[in-house]
């Protein structure tokens, strides 16, 4: 599903990843953990395609495409997405209105037919009920006034809408409360199967107790310095990140 | 420019504008006129768009292919009511849905509506400032429109001027609008200049919300590019006790838009003005406010914005008064802005004088470019860069134009907006 080799980065002139090489299968879940500034996040985002970030060394294979021919909006067309760490507020423009669009530029990547406003208004209900989003919510514009934790409901609702093959979530737990992690971790395990796979970034280990995974790398100064089993993660959370460092 | 010579030429060209006493009127304010060195006028109120340059070049009035454009227009299916400044129906009035229209002329020697045109005219407007002063002095025809106390108008009445000449022309005109007590109406507005050649016009609007009255306008202006076009609005208004005003304007385009809009407000009235500047190449689009809480409990709300795109500036400059006696006043202003290109500019200026103590006000302001990272976010869900970039602008606009309920004129809007961002976003 996605391979990627010796990929180096650069953020405003300085080198965030050195180096990391990572392959995912479909039906798999992998963790990335690591402490603050080694580069999670923009992995998540060079993913994603964010103009940001400057990749200098390195390529990245997505369903045998090279991604980094393909501009953020076809690479979610192909079926990969990111859940943001911190989601955005885009003033006055209607949630419904957006999904329906990305959700109908999706559609027709899959040579599915688009889906029209009452249809999608359906799908769009039925859909909130995974990560039991507050229906008057996915009205208003997107994410304008919603708390930390209604913003990341609203990540994985969106992604419920839009069926990723591979689905990214950078720091999805932080500012959940201890009930929205966990009804936000059933949501993402409802939308699991053998043809998609998830890549988790967090800090912690909690998460990784509802979502488990089946591999956990450790990165650390944008490389990956460890990678293990759901064990690991257990490890780090006994003894930190320290004895990695060296 | 000679503005003896322009009080002379259009006291000759329309003799019977006003009638009686306000002859004498018109007479005085010409002397009051003359009177004013531009170059020392009111200098902070037209900083970013100085009155030496507006009233600057060679114009004159121009009627001479006034019935062909006539001929013209119903050809095109489209009525006006003035063209290049001229009130088409010059002699009489008529009722439509609840509104008296006609001129200013033909009402100040009607019975029924000179003593209307008496009590108000010149009195709504500062008739200090040189624009209201130049169409007090010098105006060739001016509207007038009636809505009769507890009248409801049962439809929106549109004015639509066109400016189209043949060489460069000056239109200076005065309108009065008059909602009598309980009544309620909807007005809008559409204003047109064809690019070339240039023309100047001045147009002040005095209107009057009495007790308990509504009005709902929308002015809706499309400028003329030529680089000698210029264009001045005066929109004064006068409101009585428990009157609501709820003004929307929207510029689109215009190589020199200036406009006043200025209220008074009496007890417990509320004002809403909502703004919105689409300005692109070198246009130059200037709105100033003034809302004058003269009395106690009044609520005036004011959300401008603009969208600026190469070389283009916009002007906001929002000015709250709360005089002593306006105890109980809630006063929010708000500028928001957006520039597409790195040569826009963008000045916002709140002004806020307050001499009272129980009041409520805030002002802000930002000048901004387009958020990346909410682009990005609608990428990152599989919507191309322009579908993108247009879907935030129009929800940054989208606020503007939230109190147009008619439905044909929020299509019309939202055409005009559609229209400039394809012409104008799409180099970004």
């Amino acid at each position: 599903m996605l391979n990627i080799k010796d990929l180096h980065v650069r953020v405003e002139g300085k080198n965030i990843l050195n180096g990391v090489s990572l392959e995912v299968q479909a039906g798999e879940v992998h963790a990335i953990m690591g402490p603050n500034g080694s580069g999670k996040s923009t992995l998540a985002s060079t993913l994603a395609g964010n103009p940001k970030f400057e990749i200098t060394q390195g390529s990245i294979l997505f369903k045998e495409k090279n991604l980094l021919d393909l501009s953020p909006e076809k690479r979610a067309n192909a079926g990969l997405f990111l859940s943001f760490q911190y989601p955005v507020e885009i003033p006055g423009v209607s949630m419904p209105a957006f999904m329906r669009m990305a959700l109908n530029e999706r559609r027709n990547y899959l040579d599915e037919k688009p889906l029209n406003a009452t249809d999608f208004m359906k799908l769009m209900k039925e859909k909130a009920k995974i990560v039991e989003i507050d229906p008057a919510l996915i009205n208003r514009p997107v994410n304008e006034g919603f708390s930390g934790g209604e913003k990341k409901r609203n990540e994985i609702f969106q992604m419920a809408l839009l069926e990723p093959d591979l689905a990214i979530l950078d720091e999805t737990d932080s500012g959940l409360d201890i009930d929205a992690l966990r009804i936000v971790s059933e949501g993402v395990n409802k939308l699991r199967s053998k043809d998609n796979a998830l890549l988790v970034i967090t800090h912690y280990q909690r998460l990784l107790e509802y979502i488990v995974p089946d591999f956990v790398h450790v990165l650390y100064q944008g490389k990956i310095v460890k990678s293990g089993g759901k064990e690991l993660a257990l490890e780090l959370e006994e003894k930190g990140y320290d004895w990695l460092k060296n | 420019m000679d503005f003896k010579l322009i009080c002379d030429v259009a006291r000759a060209m329309a003799p019977n504008i006003y009638a009686g006493q306000l002859r004498q009127y018109r007479n005085d304010i010409a002397a009051k006129l003359q009177a004013i060195n531009l170059a020392e006028h009111n200098l902070e109120k037209y900083k970013y768009t100085p009155l030496a340059d507006i009233f600057d070049g060679k114009y004159a009035f121009d009627i001479s292919h006034f019935q062909e454009q006539i001929h013209e227009f119903a050809y095109y299916g489209v009525k006006p009511e003035t063209v290049n400044g001229h009130y088409l129906d010059y002699d009489f009035i008529s009722e439509r849905h609840g509104y008296y229209l006609g001129s200013i002329g033909t009402a100040s020697v009607r019975k029924r509506f000179r003593p209307v045109v008496r009590k108000y005219l010149g009195k709504v407007a500062d008739a200090d400032d040189f624009p209201a002063v130049l169409s007090l002095a010098a105006s060739v025809t001016g509207m007038f429109v009636y809505v009769a106390p507890n009248v409801v108008a049962a439809k929106p009445l549109v004015i639509t001027n066109y400016y189209d000449v043949k060489k460069p022309s000056l239109a200076i005109t005065n309108n009065l609008i008059v909602l009598g007590e309980n009544s309620r109406a909807e007005v809008i507005v559409r204003n047109i200049a064809k690019n070339s050649p240039p023309i100047l016009s001045n147009v002040l609007t005095e209107t009057v919300i009495g007790k308990n009255a509504n009005l709902d306008i929308v002015h809706i202006t499309q400028g003329s590019s030529h680089k000698k076009s210029k264009m001045v609005f005066t929109d004064s208004y006068l409101q009585e006790e428990n009157s609501v005003l709820t003004h929307t304007n929207l510029t689109a385009g215009g190589s020199l838009i200036r406009r006043n809009i200025e209220t008074r407000l009496g007890r417990n009235c509320d004002t809403r003005l909502m703004g919105l500047t689409l300005a692109a190449e070198t246009d130059h689009i200037d709105n100033h406010t003034f809302i004058d809480h003269a009395m106690p409990s009044a609520t005036s709300n004011q959300l401008y914005k603009s969208i600026v795109c190469n070389n283009a500036v916009s002007v906001f400059n929002g000015r709250i008064r709360v005089c002593e006696d306006a105890q109980n006043t809630a006063a929010y202003q708000l500028s928001k802005n957006m520039l597409l290109h790195d040569e826009a500019k963008c000045y916002a200026k709140p002004q806020l004088e307050i001499h009272a103590d129980d009041v409520k006000c805030s002002h802000g302001a930002t000048v901004g470019q387009m958020d990346r990272d909410a682009l990005f976010y609608l990428q990152s869900r599989g919507i191309d860069v322009r579908t993108a970039q247009s879907l935030i602008l129009s929800g940054f606009v989208g606020e503007c134009i939230k109190h147009v309920y008619n439905l044909t004129t929020k299509e019309m809007i939202n055409e005009i907006i559609e229209n400039f961002m394809t012409k104008h976003v799409r180099n970004m």
